[in-house]
């Protein structure tokens, strides 16, 4: 049920001539001392999509968010959130994403309840709007008992959802997740997938990067595979696959091998 | 150790001798000084002795606890993944236990101990074996301590704790050394009270000293060098059983670490604002940043050790000052230096959150919001720091005129460092290690002292020569004269110019370089 709404509201998005894509990525460029990290990265993300930015470990995916986001300055290339340049007009691009990094370090000193406070300041939102989104989201996302301990107490499925919490709090136009259900239980994924469905409904977008096929295969309608800096396929999730699992899609772009590595028949003795 | 060396790299190499350079030479300074035990008198020899090997072991004690915040090779936590029994374990650590600075430190001094104390015959036999027993002591201890705290490493409030631990003994002891002086002082300086009362109570504090655990080897040093064998016998015994049965604890703390699983801390806090209501007054940006600031004063251990660090050097000169004890009218003046001190310490406004200052950026926060909030905080606590100073200085000047010209040299003092110090903090950022689980004082970059320092004393100087007019001032104007509001007015100008000033300096460079601040504090992993 929840699929098909999603996938009807894509297409009808997708009609609309007159609506920007939410993400728009023209020949994007970056390296790191000599070594490229994105090598002239194309993209487009249609507004309304939950869309899934996979690859190997060391693709470029945390690079590619971090530049368009405006956390990192790109060597070549653009990056626009709606139509607006991310680098011409910085704050006003900021205004409309909401971002999740990988590595999770948020003023952690705060409690979590704090943390959305300081957000939701920093983002100049009315103090009455804050506390009563805060309390909402603290309940959705069943931190409501941890609100007031401090997030460095946080186990690591409490700190993707309070900073979940904080890329929501504004109500972004294009939530950025890298690697959002990475390191997390069961029951905190489930909750994060659920107010992820229920964001893009309302017509959010979600970019999110993972290397987790299976999780993206379920959420997204569109994705890219990345290889060595490179999309090397990208579209809507059912042309990409064209009717195969995206993990072999996957393994047959990036070159990787599927079969078990041989040697190690050491591991199969007992250690005495 | 080896290992350890290798794993540091050629500049880690080359701090490492030079640390056993420094241990080596100050330990040996210290033991050449133990010979001068000889031409003291039997109990004066003694209550030296004993107040000596008080604080030796005592250092052993509280290594672990600082090292908590530094240091995590031969943790328990780690080496019960081995299949390894205590008996097993024991040896090894024990022997590992000397290896390193402290090591060669106490060694030499010992030595140094030895010689000075060691009569020739028996007595000689009799002295070494109360060094050893003390070495003993002090390795067993350690190990003891050590073992014992390792359940409480998961524990995110006890390495807190043991960060704040580090600046706290280090002020400790800098008191302890203050009151030595004055008791030296008070040879020179009969009449001075302070001294006097020092001395008395050195004398009083290495009295019991001798009675208790740690003096034991003290009181078997003394017996030796007045002939009475047997009693020196006893206080050497009464030592090794002692160190016996610190082994034994410790065999049952090791049993009890291989057997125990950490417990991870999870406190709640007492629920306030986060925004006090005097900032509410201020932009929504400007609310955020201060309050954050204000909060993590106390509560992130890397910026109340620094915190406490720069208070303490804002104090600790004033207590070597003579002129505490003048009753000069000129006294408060002493306040500018405290405020000097404390400003030029926030030349890095960023680094502490360097690894989560994406969260500001990714949110569109203006830099010169940042810049004045992080600014004002400071000024905050720093008020906080100044205050009891000024307080004191006034108190002990009987000049109650003296507090206008004082205040107005502390606010230009401070307001112009803070404002320099926020122009330095964006010219030249770079990121403080994150309080990881190996603490804050470890995983420094290369090279970052050597900027702090230089950027702390460059900020210090050109405040000092800024805010020179409201001292001159001052000091023109009579002591006691109600013009020394004068000077208030000019220290309240300067500093007020100085800060908005420093402030826009700082915007107007980081203007559309967010990013890049962003990409060099990023380094912070």
């Amino acid at each position: 049920m929840v699929e098909g709404q999603r996938r009807r509201k894509v297409t009808t998005a997708a009609k609309a001539p007159a609506e920007p894509p939410a993400v728009l990525i023209e020949g994007l460029r970056k390296s790191f001392g000599r070594k490229p990290a994105v090598v002239d990265l194309s993209l487009v993300v249609p507004a309304g999509a939950f869309f899934g930015l996979v690859g190997p470990n060391g693709a470029g995916k945390s690079t590619t968010l971090r530049m368009t986001t405006g956390l990192l300055r790109p060597d070549a290339g653009r990056a626009s959130i709606c139509g607006q340049d991310v680098w011409s007009d910085p704050v006003g691009v900021k205004a409309l994403l909401g971002l999740l990094t990988e590595d999770l370090r948020l003023f952690d000193r705060l409690s979590g309840s704090e943390l959305l406070t300081y957000n939701g300041l920093l983002r100049q939102m009315p103090p009455e709007v804050i506390r009563a989104r805060s309390e909402e989201l603290l309940e959705v996302l069943d931190l409501a008992g941890a609100r007031h301990t401090l997030v460095v107490d946080y186990s690591q499925g409490m700190r993707k959802k309070i900073a979940l919490a904080c890329a929501l709090l504004h109500a972004p136009r294009v939530l950025f997740l890298d690697e959002p259900f990475e390191s997390v239980d069961p029951v905190s994924t489930r909750t994060i997938r659920t107010v992820l469905q229920r964001y893009t409904l309302g017509g959010g977008t979600v970019v999110f990067s993972s290397h987790v096929m299976e999780t993206v295969e379920r959420l997204c309608d569109h994705v890219a595979i990345m290889s060595a800096g490179r999309v090397v396929a990208a579209g809507p999730a059912d042309e990409v696959r064209g009717g195969r699992r995206l993990e072999e899609i996957f393994f047959e772009r990036v070159g990787a091998r599927p079969d078990a590595p041989q040697g190690l028949e050491w591991l199969a003795t007992s250690s005495d | 150790m080896r290992g350890g060396i290798r794993a540091l790299g050629p500049r880690g190499s080359v701090a490492v001798l030079a640390g056993f350079l420094f241990a080596g030479g100050f330990g040996g300074l210290a033991g050449a000084l133990l010979l001068y035990l000889r031409r003291l008198g039997p109990a004066a020899a003694e209550n030296s002795t004993a107040t000596l090997l008080t604080f030796l072991v005592l250092s052993w004690a509280l290594g672990p606890v600082l090292a908590l915040a530094s240091d995590n090779t031969l943790d328990m936590d780690s080496l019960a993944l081995f299949p390894l029994r205590a008996a097993q374990l024991m040896p090894g650590l024990l022997l590992a236990a000397p290896v390193g600075f402290g090591g060669l430190f106490t060694v030499l001094l010992l030595v140094g101990l030895l010689a000075g104390s060691a009569p020739l015959g028996a007595g000689a036999v009799l002295s070494l074996v109360a060094v050893l027993a003390t070495l003993a002591l002090c390795l067993t201890t350690s190990r003891l301590v050590s073992t014992a705290l390792s359940a409480l490493r998961g524990r995110r409030t006890w390495r807190d704790m043991a960060l704040f631990a580090v600046p706290l003994v280090a002020l400790a002891v800098n008191a302890g050394i203050q009151l030595a002086n004055r008791a030296f002082v008070s040879r020179v300086e009969p009449g001075a009270h302070v001294a006097v009362w020092g001395r008395g109570v050195a004398v009083a504090t290495a009295s019991v000293l001798r009675w208790l655990p740690p003096g034991w080897p003290a009181q078997a040093l003394a017996a030796a060098r007045a002939g009475d064998l047997l009693r020196s016998l006893a206080a050497s015994a009464a030592t090794v059983a002692l160190t016996a049965t610190l082994v034994w604890w410790w065999w049952l703390a090791i049993q009890k670490a291989n057997t125990t699983a950490m417990v991870a801390s999870g406190t709640g806090h007492r629920h306030r604002q986060l925004v006090p209501g005097w900032l509410r007054v201020f932009p929504a940006q400007v609310q955020a940043v201060a309050a954050k600031e204000l909060r993590y004063a106390w509560r992130d251990p890397r910026v109340r050790a620094t915190m406490l660090g720069s208070s303490a050097a804002a104090f600790a000169p004033l207590l070597s000052f003579q002129a505490l004890h003048t009753g000069s009218a000129r006294l408060p003046l002493l306040a500018g230096w405290p405020a000097l001190a404390f400003g030029a310490a926030g030349t890095n406004l960023f680094g502490f959150d360097a690894a989560s200052w994406w969260t500001n950026v990714a949110a569109g926060t203006r830099l010169r919001a940042e810049v004045f909030a992080r600014t004002m905080a400071r000024m905050t606590v720093g008020l906080v720091v100044i205050l009891p100073v000024l307080g004191l200085l006034v108190w002990l000047s009987h000049n109650w005129i003296g507090l206008l010209p004082a205040a107005g040299l502390a606010a230009a003092a401070g307001g112009v460092s803070i404002g320099l110090g926020a122009r330095a903090s964006v010219k030249t950022p770079f990121p403080y290690p994150p309080a990881g689980r190996s603490g804050v004082f470890s995983g420094a970059g290369a090279g970052q002292g050597a900027a702090a320092a230089g950027a702390a004393l460059g900020t210090m100087f050109g405040s000092a020569l800024i805010a020179s007019p409201v001292l001159i001032l001052s000091l023109v104007l009579p002591a006691r004269s109600p013009a020394q509001a004068l000077a208030l007015l000019l220290g309240l100008a300067i500093g007020v110019a100085g800060w908005i000033v420093g402030v826009r300096l700082a915007a107007t460079l980081g203007q559309g370089r967010e990013v890049d601040l962003l990409a060099v504090l990023s380094t912070a992993r």
